[in-house]
């Protein structure tokens, strides 16, 4: 407390803490203004997104080449523990061995994955680009990776994502390097799609729980735990036909408008592993398989008038 | 009352480290999706031994820096950890902090309402998913990670630093802590 004939002294830091909230309110304020999730989004905000993100590279291919020791070294320890069992007197040499064979190994697996994923292009006659993912997002309220592919590669903001197994997500932010990649789980994402098995269009949205909602199917569809989730293209940014996943569990009350659908993607995201980015834009699906034929039937069928399916965000 | 505090080279140094870890070690550390906040811990413990005017600052660029490295709202957490980083350095420059009990409790509020306002802050500007899911499912759980992986950097910085400005050894309690600080 001031003495008398003192002047409470103002704490230090006090105007600097609300100029500088005031700055933060601005920048928030401006990056809803240049669009916020969306990929359109374009501004001064987000090109600073973009710079710093060139600026920190280093510290994304730190992060993976850490995250792939840290693996690396777990498998090391279990199989050195096995070793001094049984071959004690040849430990070095195992040492060498175990190492060399799982350098060999882990190249056989990711032939065998850039593989799958060629042969994936291939069959959807997509443009695309393999990349490896570096590592997860950086906080938890955004389920995102970085990918080691940037604009000095051909990528820009909005292309798919595409693991072996099915879409995961979509480039959402670019520098010249790197890529972040809004995942489908993201409770931002949101994809344009349809169920294989009746045709029924909806909007396939993510969740904090990491796990994918069908919305807007109505009540008397009738929808059962297996049906598989195919994009339908509307919107424009996801190929048409692509297997997302299939549906797990069925909920609905009288009172529901529509029908709770949950469903699990087909792809898994694994770190330090591949991924491709399709760069080129909405190529129609020539599979001959179930998955797209239906898919492609169902975008024929002039009967089939779902709700508006344009995909959102990211 | 606190006059005295760690050098702006252990800030700097400070700040740097707990970027390195949140982009480098946090995304790798991740239990069910929830990455730890580094800076968030940082930046408060960092206020406690630091006047108003550094830790406000500090608050900012490192809130700033996380804003921009992640797909969120540019902002969000800069502001955030600049209010945080003010209300903490004042209750340090009050003679509130010192002691590591309540050093702790203090980290423990600061997580808990830094973690709950930018959960705010994605539901206002209207980029979260429902807020109580949200506050359920991922706002908790990193409170708990956050206040752990804080507890333990509070004990390492009061150690470090501890050390370095009484020249004694050892201890963390409010002597120790009041001759870095005073």
């Amino acid at each position: 407390m001031a003495s008398p004939g003192q002047t409470p002294k103002r704490p230090t830091g006090g105007i600097a803490a609300i100029v500088l909230s005031i700055i933060s309110f601005v920048l928030i304020t401006l990056w809803s203004y240049e669009g916020g999730i969306s990929v359109d989004a374009s501004g001064p905000l987000h090109s600073m997104r973009s710079a710093l993100s060139t600026l920190i590279t280093p510290l994304d291919y730190a992060s993976s080449l850490l995250g792939s020791s840290a693996e690396t070294v777990g498998t090391a320890v279990g199989d050195l523990t096995a070793s001094e069992e049984t071959l004690s007197q040849l430990k070095d040499h195992n040492e060498e061995l175990a190492a060399l064979v799982m350098q060999l190994e882990e190249y056989r697996l990711e032939n065998e994955r850039l593989k799958e994923l060629l042969e994936l292009s291939d069959a959807y006659s997509l443009e695309s680009t393999a990349a490896h993912i570096l590592r997860p997002s950086v906080d938890s309220l955004n389920q995102a990776i970085i990918i080691d592919k940037g604009t000095a590669d051909g990528i820009a903001v909005g292309m798919p994502v595409m693991s072996p197994n099915g879409l995961i997500g979509q480039i959402e932010s670019v520098s010249v390097y790197t890529a972040q990649v809004r995942l489908l789980t993201d409770p931002n994402s949101g994809v344009a799609v349809f169920l294989q098995a009746n045709r029924s269009e909806g909007v396939l949205t993510g969740s904090v729980d990491r796990l994918l909602y069908l919305n807007y199917i109505a009540l008397d569809v009738e929808v059962v735990p297996g049906d598989v989730v195919v994009s339908s293209g509307a919107g424009g940014v996801y190929p048409k036909g692509i297997v997302i996943g299939e549906v797990t569990s069925v909920t609905s009350s009288p009172s529901d408008v529509y029908q709770t659908i949950v469903v699990k993607p087909s792809a898994r995201v694994k770190y330090y592993e591949e991924i491709m980015v399709l760069t080129g834009r909405q190529t129609e699906i020539t599979l001959n398989s179930g998955a797209a034929d239906n898919a492609t039937n169902a975008s024929e069928n002039p009967d089939n008038e779902g709700p508006d399916t344009r995909e959102s965000g990211a | 009352m606190d006059t005295k505090q760690p050098s702006l080279g252990i800030m700097v140094a400070s700040a740097l480290i707990a970027v390195v870890l949140q982009l480098v070690v946090a995304p790798l550390i991740t239990i069910f999706g929830v990455v730890p906040n580094f800076i968030l811990v940082l930046v408060i413990i960092n206020a406690m031994h630091n006047s108003p005017l550094r830790s406000t600052i500090m608050g900012f660029i490192l809130g700033l820096v996380l804003d921009l490295c992640s797909l969120g709202p540019i902002g969000a957490m800069a502001l955030v950890l600049t209010i945080l980083a003010y209300a903490t350095s004042s209750l340090n420059k009050r003679g509130l902090s010192g002691e590591t009990f309540i050093d702790a409790l203090i980290l423990l509020a600061a997580v808990v309402l830094g973690e709950f306002l930018v959960s705010v802050i994605y539901a206002v500007v209207g980029v979260g998913p429902e807020f109580l899911l949200l506050l359920v499912q991922r706002v908790l759980p990193a409170i708990v990670y956050d206040a752990l992986v804080g507890f333990i950097f509070l004990l390492i910085y009061s150690k470090v630093v501890g050390n370095k400005h009484s020249g004694k050894g050892g201890g963390t309690g409010r002597t120790i802590t009041r001759k870095l600080t005073l």
